[in-house]
């Protein structure tokens, strides 16, 4: 059984979540949901930007196609929006033909991907699948970004300096003398470290460390 | 017609004028007790008022309670004045009383005795003279080819007893007589002209020759009397029968009464009577028998016996010849003005057709150019459409890939549906069904863009129908849907209901629609904030629909206002600028008319207007929509 032939809730897994269509028109719009759905996923419509917005509830994963041109708010509008709020729903743009401009400004403004009308079912239903794996994707990696930030909240200043210093590769030494400690103590706040930010290896630490939004400021 | 009008106007006008001239003295109501004798005027009315006034007076004594005027009148006015009963008695000459006997009844009751010294009895009659020494003349047939000289044409004695005489030798005075010299009176003349030779003959009274003889005015010895006559007691020459005098008559209206009165008075009037002597006579006589003046009359054929003769050609020419000639001048002139009115006529009629024939020609012409102008017209027409649907090409393409878009969705979802269906999966069954038939909806709505576009596209003559105008106006927004987005720019409709049919061309109102809405969307595309165009349909108040398309830009210079209807004139770049142009041309020959204004809030407003079609059918209303 190829695997984008999938019905709903059984299949290979990767199947599973929301894709928000966002459409003044009412037929591209069912259409799309009736495509969509064959293949397992959940659909849900929405006529015009703000009305998604109204009712948009993050959940994970999904992701979001909307049509360029709309009256009132349009894609490009709506994206910027979410942009604004935080919230990393990949976000599939649908143009017409000759709407490359627009299709690049969405692209900048960091659209998951463009679509040109007319398109192909199964190019839209891959980059679906691939937008809902980026939403996942982006959930994991900001869920382990939390923890890491989380962990280093817990340190105390003391600790947190001397994390800073191992993670340049200063040693042991150079550290107590820069901060005019002994070297057990120094000794003492590393193994802290190591504990704290559940780490059993210097790597781990460095990769930990060098992800965390604190750390890049 | 006119000139019949004219020439009988001149012949009665004269006449007319005769009739009533000179007795509007009679017109008044005679007072009472005044009596009224007519006196025949033949020498004028003074010499007769003051000849008859002693007789009046001498009646008026006479006769105690009445009162007598003496009335002096023509030949013409007796008659009038007796037909018209304004007069109680007449004194005239014999020749007037026959006449007056005739037509009116008068009655005689005393004649007249002359004066003494001219008469003895009372009957008169005339001598035809000439010189003793011409010896040419001997007889009153001798006459022929001769001058004669007469008191009037109408004078009793003074010509009417010779020209009886003269008729009876075979003389006709008026065709064989050299000349006839009317004198009037006195007579004296008459014989004086004779004598002297400067007539050949004339005729008088008789008794004038003896009294100018007594008097030694002339010598009897020179004068010769033509035919003369011998009658027994009648003391003079004669060349005629003898006549009575002149007699005084009673109207019929006159009363028996007063009549007796006036006959005993005047035959009592003593001939040594102051009266008798102031007039001139010797008194009066019983009235006397006037047969031979009727056998006079009747034989010269004249009044009162005119009626009955023989009206001969030479008879009416010599009685009416002033006028024949009058006529005959006014004929000429009529023929004269007729030929010249016929010419004029001819040549005017020869003008008129040449510039009908021009006029033709130009109609033609015109025609011609028109219809050049209207083939030209519908090309440009046309090409502006599709100029405009160029325009549109992104918008169009949108519109047809939206249904493209759903039909390839619904299509691909089935695929993938149906290759694993059950076969006894009823709902999904059920649920493939339902997006075949959304598939099939989809692809009428493709087919309608593709409709709507070869229409604007064929080229074809405009035919008017009987539409509603709101179903066009919603079509047109379709059609310029996907260009309203692109400016995101919202378009508010207000379409009154009920609105009554326009005749017109339904590609060509839309196209009005398609321009109206385009130019909008061009006045609002650098605005910043919110793009808005409003369309609304409704009457006013000459019974007309009206379409105004109004956008919130920032409204047209007050050059560019009637500017903007010329053609190429645009301030788009790439536009064409026929677009308004066209769409005026289109309105204006529907019967509508074009303008543009600004609002008061900044922006622009485009208005046209459409009679209303005579007959409102519906039927056509919101097909399209």
């Amino acid at each position: 059984m190829p695997p984008d032939t999938a019905l709903p809730s059984e299949g290979s897994g990767q199947t599973s979540g929301t894709v928000y269509v966002v459409d003044d028109d009412e037929a591209v719009r069912e259409s799309l949901s009736w495509l969509i759905s064959s293949v397992g996923l959940k659909v849900e419509t929405y006529g015009s930007a703000q009305e998604f917005l109204d009712a948009f509830d993050a959940e994970c994963p999904a992701c979001l196609i909307v049509d360029v041109r709309m009256p009132g708010m349009n894609g490009l509008e709506l994206q910027r929006r979410l942009a604004d709020k935080s919230i990393c729903l990949p976000v599939i743009v649908v143009t017409g033909h000759g709407d490359v401009q627009m299709a690049v400004h969405a692209m900048k403004d960091g659209a998951f991907d463009f679509i040109e009308k007319p398109y192909n079912d199964q190019a839209i239903l891959d980059q679906v699948q691939k937008a809902i794996a980026e939403c996942a994707n982006r959930h994991s990696k900001e869920s382990s970004r939390l923890e890491v930030e989380e962990m280093i909240n817990q340190l105390t200043p003391r600790e947190r300096e001397v994390m800073d210093k191992i993670i340049t590769g200063e040693t042991n030494k150079t550290i107590a003398q820069s901060l005019s400690i002994s070297d057990k103590t120094v000794e003492a706040h590393r193994s802290k470290v190591m504990e704290k930010m559940q780490s059993t290896s210097m790597a781990d630490l460095m990769r930990k460390a060098l992800g965390s939004q604190s750390f890049t400021n | 017609m006119a000139i019949l009008v004219a020439f009988v106007l001149a012949l009665v006008a004269p006449t007319v004028a005769f009739a009533v001239g000179g007795i509007s003295h009679l017109s008044e109501p005679r007072k009472p007790g005044e009596v009224r004798i007519a006196v025949l005027a033949f020498r004028g009315k003074e010499s007769a008022l003051k000849q008859w006034k002693p007789v009046a007076d001498f009646l008026e004594t006479s006769i105690p309670g009445r009162t007598f005027h003496v009335v002096p009148l023509t030949l013409s006015e007796m008659s009038s004045a007796v037909a018209g009963d304004e007069v109680d008695f007449v004194l005239s000459n014999p020749g007037n009383y026959v006449v007056l006997e005739s037509k009116f009844g008068v009655t005689r009751m005393a004649t007249l005795r002359p004066e003494r010294s001219v008469l003895i009895g009372n009957v008169f009659g005339a001598v035809i003279v000439t010189r003793s020494d011409r010896e040419d003349i001997q007889t009153i047939n001798d006459l022929d080819d001769k001058s004669f000289m007469a008191v009037r044409k109408t004078a009793f004695g003074g010509f009417q007893m010779a020209w009886l005489e003269m008729k009876a030798a075979g003389i006709d005075p008026f065709t064989d007589l050299k000349s006839i010299e009317y004198v009037g009176f006195p007579q004296d003349r008459i014989v004086l002209s004779v004598l002297n030779g400067e007539v050949d003959a004339g005729t008088v009274r008789s008794g004038v020759l003896e009294s100018m003889a007594r008097d030694g005015r002339i010598n009897l010895a020179s004068a010769r009397v033509l035919g003369s006559k011998d009658v027994e007691g009648f003391p003079y020459l004669l060349s005629t029968r003898l006549y009575p005098e002149w007699p005084i008559a009673k109207l019929r209206h006159t009363s028996q009464e007063l009549s007796q009165k006036v006959v005993v008075a005047l035959l009592g009037m003593d001939v040594d009577h102051p009266a008798a002597i102031a007039s001139g006579i010797s008194g009066w006589t019983v009235p006397l028998d006037y047969l031979p003046v009727h056998e006079t009359l009747r034989e010269l054929n004249i009044a009162p016996y005119d009626a009955p003769v023989e009206i001969t050609l030479e008879l009416l020419i010599g009685q009416y010849w002033h006028w024949l000639v009058f006529a005959g001048v006014l004929v000429t002139i009529a023929i004269f003005w007729g030929v010249q009115v016929e010419r004029l006529v001819a040549r005017r009629t020869v003008q008129l057709s040449e510039a009908n024939l021009e006029l033709k020609r130009q109609i033609e012409e015109r025609k011609r150019h028109e219809g050049i102008a209207q083939r030209r017209q519908n090309e440009l027409a046309h090409i502006s459409r599709v100029n405009t649907l160029g325009e549109l090409a992104a918008s169009l393409a949108h519109e047809i890939n939206q249904p493209l878009s759903a039909i390839t969705n619904y299509a691909q979802g089935c695929v993938r549906r149906m290759k694993t269906l059950q076969l006894d999966d009823a709902s999904g069954t059920e649920a493939i069904l339902g997006a075949m038939q959304r598939v099939t909806s989809e692809a009428e709505r493709a087919g309608e863009v593709i409709r709507r576009i070869r229409r604007m596209v064929r080229k074809s003559e405009p035919t008017l129908k009987d539409l509603s105008i709101n179903p066009l106006v919603r079509e047109a927004v379709e059609i310029s849907y996907a260009e309203i987005e692109r400016q995101n720019a919202e378009i508010t409709l207000e379409l009154e209901a009920d609105l009554p049919a326009v005749s017109v061309d339904r590609v060509q109102i839309e196209q009005v629609l398609l321009n109206l809405i385009g130019n909008g969307l061009e006045a609002i595309s650098k605005i910043d904030g919110p793009r808005r165009i409003f369309i609304r349909t409704d009457r006013n108040e000459t019974d007309e629909l009206v379409v105004s398309v109004r956008d919130n830009g920032c409204g047209v210079s007050q050059d560019h206002l009637e500017q903007m209807f010329e053609p190429f004139f645009s301030t788009k770049t790439g536009g064409m600028g026929m677009g308004l142009s066209i769409s005026r041309t289109i309105i204006e020959t529907c019967g509508g008319r074009l303008w543009a204004e600004n609002t008061a809030q900044g922006g622009a407003i485009i208005r046209f207007s459409l009679p209303i079609a005579k007959e409102i059918e519906q039927k056509d209303a919101d097909h399209a929509a």
